[in-house]
């Protein structure tokens, strides 16, 4: 039986209407948002009301059902576009709405989830602290409990979405001493609990429609009904929610790849030096046939990882080891391939796009700005490389 | 009210097109259809009419070969047409010329729509020919070049505005109507991502087409001699400039001297 690597016509139809509706609506405020380095309000509240920021929920909590296979045509078609809306929906979706999806009571998933995946509310999530990036599970915001709740004191750093959020997955220590193993817990916090502000956003290199947000938390007090899933299993809420991220990481930044491949091709059809087309030469040809194998591998290691995440469903209870070991490895590999390759790729088209690529406010340009990123968040790409490295070594190759 | 939208799928023009081996017509292999242009309107305002008219059923109707008929019906659908019917076409007909008038003006003739509409021309060839022929076939009356469309459900009739070379004419007729719509009143929306997942599981009617194989006239019509692909576009120039003056100038000397547009 071979193996049929092709889409169904339901999912040629909702990349389609993603498509249109990405390239009527959001594609012509991109620029003026880049420049004015403001949330994209307008076009976020259109996205909302039109399902985009549930889609991989299931339709019983508010969502459209369409999965990660789904999920990840979506951000593909994102990254065509813009980086920037990419991120919002990214952070929301899969950082935000997984962790409840996945580890949330009814009760949490009727008060939260719904709304947010009806549009209705913006999530952000919050795990990295001035002291803990990549060592996350280092972090020191503190979760104390008092009566049945918590208190929580710290301060949280570089949060996508943290400013705008309705709600922030936030993750706290309930035990310092035990650190990732057991120290870490999950909170829903929201937006105007006494205690709880949002402190300076960054001005960035790009991404420039996305707030990258402190959170100060000074002795916010929150009921039991804010913890999610148990106390301790919070760094394993926020791993499980980066595998669903990177991979829909990894699908935006093909998305950027084939931006800048199509941008590449008809601009060195056009440009005529020294007589001919520059696509006639083989140094501009090498870059695009480039450019094109690693979106081919690329397409193929995005929406195997999606798929895989899809039969796995979203019970992590019912998962098995060595899968969930493998889906680990899958996530980390896409999401540090294709940022790379989509780093390269943009890079190269800006060089084919000679000086007019390094003009302000050119697509190449504010995508070589936006592109840098995501070799960064989400866990660098030195940490896809141990994770990668670290299953090699204990499951083997 | 009910109306009866006409649809036509048209080739994407960004996609791959290219002309059969035998270099006769376009080959339909590869190519993705959508709906385009005129019909775009057409459905706009259908759906448009519905709105300020509720009650309204909007049936989407195609002729033409599969898939790509049941296609753009599903679009159609997905923007919000209620209901839509694909009309077979029978091997080697394309849907275009009277032949399609014929087929449809087949179906139309047992249903009481107030209104048919379509186009005035179709997404990809600029025949025009069927809002015309079909309300000659249908013994209804037909408009084309027609914008701001409404209707006036007490008095049963369509008001419109045709637009002509040397002016405008206002009209107000009695349903039923077959208009070929120029422009909607404002510009098509795009399907929202519910509506398209919704649009997968209506149901798109089939009329088989021995059931219109009467009305057609036998054997399809012959290909065209050749078909070819426009001429491709010539390379864009970059004018560099330093000012908004230079760059005016530059422009202007190269309209005068190069393309040779301005004296
Ligand atoms: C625009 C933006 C948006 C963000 N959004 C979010 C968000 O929504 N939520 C959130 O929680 N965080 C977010 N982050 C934070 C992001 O995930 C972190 O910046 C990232 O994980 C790296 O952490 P760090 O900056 O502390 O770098 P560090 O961890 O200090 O790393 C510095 C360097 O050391 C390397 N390094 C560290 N440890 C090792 C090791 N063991 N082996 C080899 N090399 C190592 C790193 O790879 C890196 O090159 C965002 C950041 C930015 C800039």
């Amino acid at each position: 039986m071979g193996i049929d690597f092709s889409f169904t016509p339901e999912q040629e139809a909702l990349r389609d209407g993603i498509r249109k509706f990405l390239e009527n609506e959001v594609a012509p405020v991109v620029a003026a948002m880049d420049e004015s380095e403001e949330f994209p309000e307008a076009t976020v509240r259109k996205m909302q009301q039109q399902g985009y920021f549930g889609l991989p929920v299931p339709e019983a909590y508010g969502g459209l059902g369409l999965g990660k296979v789904g999920y990840a045509i979506l951000l593909e078609e994102l990254g065509r576009v813009d980086a920037s809306h990419g991120a919002i929906v990214g952070a929301h979706t899969s950082l935000g709405t997984t962790p409840i999806l996945y580890y949330g009571t009814e009760e949490q998933k009727r008060r939260w989830l719904v709304p947010a995946a009806r549009g209705e509310k913006l999530l952000a999530f919050s795990l990295t602290e001035p002291g803990s990036g990549s060592d996350s599970g280092a972090l020191r915001t503190a979760a104390v409990p008092r009566g049945d709740g918590f208190v929580l004191t710290g301060s949280k750093l570089y949060v996508t979405n943290g400013r705008e959020a309705d709600t922030v997955v936030l993750l706290a220590a309930t035990d310092p001493k035990l650190g990732p193993n057991g120290g870490v817990s999950a909170f829903l916090v929201d937006r105007g609990t006494p205690g709880f502000r949002v402190g300076r956003c960054e001005k960035k290199m790009g991404l420039h429609g996305t707030s990258t947000a402190e959170l100060v938390l000074e002795g916010v007090e929150l009921g039991p009904e804010h913890l999610l899933g148990g106390v301790g299993q919070g760094f394993s809420i926020a791993m499980t929610a980066l595998d669903v991220g990177r991979v829909s990481l990894g699908a935006a930044s093909l998305g950027g790849l084939e931006a800048a491949l199509g941008q590449s091709l008809a601009f060195a059809r056009e440009r005529t030096q020294f007589g001919r087309p520059i696509s006639e030469y083989e140094a501009i040809q090498f870059k695009l046939a480039e450019m094109a194998m690693h979106a081919q591998a690329l397409r193929l290691l995005v929406y195997a990882a999606a798929a895989h995440q899809d039969r796995m469903g979203i019970d992590p209870t019912r998962w098995d080891r060595a899968d969930r070991a493998r889906k680990t490895r899958e996530a980390a590999t896409v999401k540090c391939l294709a940022s790379e390759w989509a780093s390269e790729a943009i890079d190269e088209a800006l060089q084919i796009h000679g000086g007019l690529g390094y003009i302000r406010g050119t697509p190449i340009e504010r995508a070589y700005r936006d592109a840098r990123i995501s070799e960064i968040f989400e866990g660098t790409n030195e940490i896809q490389r141990l994770v990668v490295a670290r299953d090699l070594l204990t499951r083997g190759p | 009210m009910e109306i009866q939208v006409l649809v036509k799928p048209a080739p994407e023009t960004e996609g791959r097109i290219a002309p059969t081996a035998d270099g006769s017509r376009l080959d339909p292999a590869g190519i993705k259809w959508v709906l385009a242009g005129y019909d775009e309107s057409a459905v706009e305002q259908a759906l448009l009419l519905r709105e300020r008219s509720p009650g309204t059923i909007v049936h989407a109707l195609s002729w033409g070969p599969a898939p790509r008929s049941e296609e753009i019906l599903r679009a159609g659908l997905a923007l919000g047409c209620d209901r839509a019917t694909w009309v077979e076409a029978p091997p080697g007909f394309e849907p275009t010329g009277i032949d399609a008038a014929r087929a449809l003006a087949a179906v139309l003739a047992d249903r009481p729509a107030e209104l048919v509409l379509l186009g005035q021309q179709s997404g990809d060839s600029e025949d025009g020919l069927q809002p015309l022929a079909l309300a000659a076939l249908l013994g209804r009356p037909g408009f084309g070049a027609v914008s701001r469309l409404t209707w006036d459900a007490a008095g049963r009739q369509f008001s419109f505005l045709r637009s002509l070379d040397h002016g405008a004419e206002e009209w107000t007729v009695p349903a039923p109507v077959v208009v070929g719509l120029r422009q909607a009143d404002q510009d098509p929306r795009t399907a929202k991502l519910p509506m398209i997942l919704k649009s997968r599981k209506m149901p798109v009617d089939r009329v088989a087409s021995a059931t219109v194989a009467a009305a057609l006239d036998g054997h399809p019509g012959s290909p065209p001699l050749r078909f070819s692909l426009p001429a491709p576009r010539s390379g864009a120039k970059l004018i560099e400039y330093a000012s908004p003056e230079e760059a005016a100038q530059k422009l202007l000397k190269r309209l005068r001297e190069e393309a040779k547009v301005l004296p």
